[in-house]
């Protein structure tokens, strides 16, 4: 697997300095996007998702320091590139779909003019032909009437509306990387399944690699063959799909699951990770989850738990993982997922055997 | 809850966008909203939302039609008239980046509606006001003298609400205030926006495309579908039971946090079928259009 990798992050590390002091956004993480695969990046708010994405793409803002790393793309390391270089590789090679909509697009400029813009940037075609790639691109993004909304500027289209306008021109170039940093969460489900299906697609024909950043655990599972839970900058649990949601070890990622509403939810009150989010200046030793954990050992309080090996493709960082540790039972909702999951792979075989 | 007292009637509100052709982003919806409750807004991507509630807290001309609030109608409001309105009404705004002044710090950003609405006795009564509001949407201290774009998208759009709430107002228009939040501090916010009602008895239009938090929070919800209203009534009902097949298919579309149910699942399309005539009462309280 390790030699499919077309990006490979090896312990990065981002800070910003602010009035307050110095704000340790991303702390030593390493993670590998393989060619073809879509990796989702997930976790709460302010944990790290983007700025580890603007990293890769170099756009992070002016208060931003890189203290350490290396982010290898087609065996080059993005961080030593001169700017110039690492212009041609935006929205060419590597393409990323940014949170906020408005602010990737010009709001002078007509919107069927900014995506016939990138079409043109990465792919050598007449002004007609870019055009049209343009409006097939508004359609492809459920776009009503394109070659009247064409001449609209942004602010005349709704929120989820510029959302897919971003889209389209992200993927206007054709890139070998996609990072998409939540480019669903403005969209009606409907809608949302729409988009996803179209990256799909678009994947199955160019081979293109994708980092899929959402904090909507069902979308996750729809799309991802492998998922990364960031906590506190940290990359706190990393496996395939079904690893994940399935045989989850950190409790953190118990904690996230066990959140969701699900369709039977009737309860007064959500579930929600007591606590909040700990502060990224001076961050505590440990796992920073610690405080919030119930299951927490001492060790975790105290010193930084490593990725622990649970199989060839998952890894967790928890001191539960230890084989010193003392045996712990996940939340009843996860023995759930864990026992259907068992049963389910049980009667697989069963069915492959027999 | 107090029983059926309406806190807005919404009657055949319309808006028409200029240079939009004769289409309507919004065509004629009717509801009324009760003191206390939560109203779900929800639909595809386009289809009105936005624009009715920014109709509704008057940011937004209102074509024609007409909107009561408690009693008084505030189509036309001008001048200290509005300005009164606006301390009662509030929205969070959809796109949180935009809607926050970049040169503005997040202290002063919050306390903006306290400024305009003369709420605090001296400044440190204003800070405290402030510092109460980033605790309860889960922001910390040492955020106060931040810029806006030194935060990550989520606690942006915390900002917005605690912006929002600061007026102390009775009623808000909540767009899409979680839908850019994690699953966790998701339900923070929701438990704090209802924790928020029960202590005041604030109001809400929530408006959201994702069904099941829409249908946990409110306690009526509408459907809308290219600037109508296709169904409407208890959620409980609108969700267990719906009629309308956009409706149907927009719950079969909603993504669950399991791999194996997400390759087997069958969504059911949608054509555009059904668009036709007027709301109709199928059941007690639960509207649908039809023929
Ligand atoms: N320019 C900046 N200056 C100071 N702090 C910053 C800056 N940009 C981001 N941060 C901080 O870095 C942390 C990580 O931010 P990031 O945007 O990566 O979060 P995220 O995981 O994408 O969250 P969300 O889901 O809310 O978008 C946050 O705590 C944020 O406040
Ligand atoms: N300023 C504007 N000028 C012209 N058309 C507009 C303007 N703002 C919105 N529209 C159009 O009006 C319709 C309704 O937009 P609205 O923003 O109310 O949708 P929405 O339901 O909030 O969608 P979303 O879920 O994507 O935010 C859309 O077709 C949109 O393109
Ligand atoms: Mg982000
Ligand atoms: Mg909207």
């Amino acid at each position: 697997m390790p030699d499919t990798a077309i990006l490979q992050v090896s312990h990065l590390s981002v800070s910003f300095d602010t009035y307050a002091g110095k704000v340790e956004a991303v702390r030593d993480i390493s993670f590998a996007l393989h060619r073809g695969e879509t990796l989702a990046l997930v976790g709460e708010s302010g944990c790290g998702k983007s700025v580890t994405c603007r990293s890769i793409m170099r756009l992070l803002a002016r208060n931003a320091n890189v203290d350490a790393g290396e982010i290898l793309f087609s065996g080059e390391d993005l961080l030593k590139k001169s700017n110039r270089a690492m212009r041609d590789i935006r929205g060419g090679k590597i393409a990323m779909i940014f949170q906020d909509p408005m602010t990737s697009l010009d709001p002078t400029m007509k919107i069927g003019k900014q995506i016939a813009e990138a079409v043109r940037l990465h792919r050598d075609v007449s002004r007609r032909e870019a055009n049209a790639r343009a409006e097939e691109l508004l359609s492809l993004v459920g776009i009503d009437e394109p070659t009247r909304r064409y001449h609209q500027y942004p602010h005349e289209f709704s929120g989820g509306q510029r959302q897919r306008i971003v889209i389209a021109i992200a993927l206007a170039a054709d890139p070998e990387i996609l990072i998409a940093d939540e480019p669903t969460t403005a969209l009606d489900v409907t809608m949302q399944a729409q988009i996803i299906d179209l990256i799909r697609d678009i994947q199955k024909k160019t081979g293109t690699s994708v980092i899929f950043i959402t904090h909507d655990l069902g979308v996750v599972a729809n799309v991802a063959d492998r998922v990364a839970v960031m906590y506190a900058g940290r990359i706190v649990e990393i496996g395939l799909s079904d690893e994940v949601f399935y045989d989850p070890r950190h409790p953190y990622t118990w904690g996230l699951l066990a959140s969701m509403p699900t369709l039977a939810t009737d309860s007064e009150t959500l579930y929600a990770i007591p606590g909040t989010p700990p502060t990224l200046i001076h961050p505590a030793p440990g796992d920073a989850f610690a405080p919030r954990n119930p299951y927490a050992l001492e060790a975790d309080r105290i010193k930084e738990p490593p990725l622990f090996q649970v199989s060839d493709t998952h890894y967790a960082a928890t001191w539960l993982l230890d084989p010193r540790a003392p045996k712990v039972y996940p939340p009843e909702s996860i023995r759930q997922r864990q026992a259907a999951y068992q049963k389910r792979q049980e009667e697989k075989e069963a069915r492959e055997h027999g | 809850m107090a029983e059926t007292r309406h806190l807005l009637e919404v009657r055949n509100l319309v808006h028409e966008y200029p240079g939009s052709a004769g289409k309507r982003a919004v065509d004629d919806i009717s509801f009324v909203i009760r003191e206390g409750e939560t109203f779900g807004l929800v639909g595809e991507s386009g289809c009105g939302k936005t624009t009715t509630g920014r109709m509704l807290v008057r940011l937004l001309d209102i074509t024609s039609g007409s909107v009561t609030f408690d009693g008084e109608d505030i189509t036309h409001l001008k001048g200290k008239e509005l300005l009164a309105f606006r301390r009662q009404a509030q929205i969070i705004f959809q796109d949180p980046y935009a809607s926050l002044d970049p040169r503005k710090k997040v202290r002063d950003i919050i306390a903006e509606g306290i400024d305009i609405h003369k709420l605090a006795k001296d400044k440190a009564d204003r800070d405290d006001q402030v510092s109460r509001l980033m605790a309860s949407v889960g922001l910390r201290p040492e955020h106060l003298t931040r810029y806006p774009h030194e935060f990550s998208g989520g606690q942006r759009q915390r900002i917005g609400i605690a912006r929002a709430l600061a007026t102390r107002p009775r009623f808000v228009v909540c767009d899409e205030p979680i839908s850019a939040l994690d699953v966790s501090i998701q339900a923070q916010v929701v438990n704090l926006l209802r924790e928020e009602q029960r202590k005041r008895g604030l109001t809400y239009l929530f408006i959201a495309h994702d069904l099941s938090m829409v249908k946990y929070i409110s306690d009526r919800i509408a459907v809308m579908y290219r600037g109508r209203i296709v169904e409407t009534g208890p959620s409980n009902l609108v969700y267990n039971h719906p009629l309308h097949p956009y409706t149907k298919s927009l719950i079969s579309a909603i993504p669950l946090p399991d791999p194996e149910t997400e390759r087997e699942r069958r969504r059911i399309p949608y054509a555009g079928e059904g668009l036709e005539g007027s709301l109709q009462e199928a059941e007690s309280e639960h509207f649908v259009l039809m023929k």
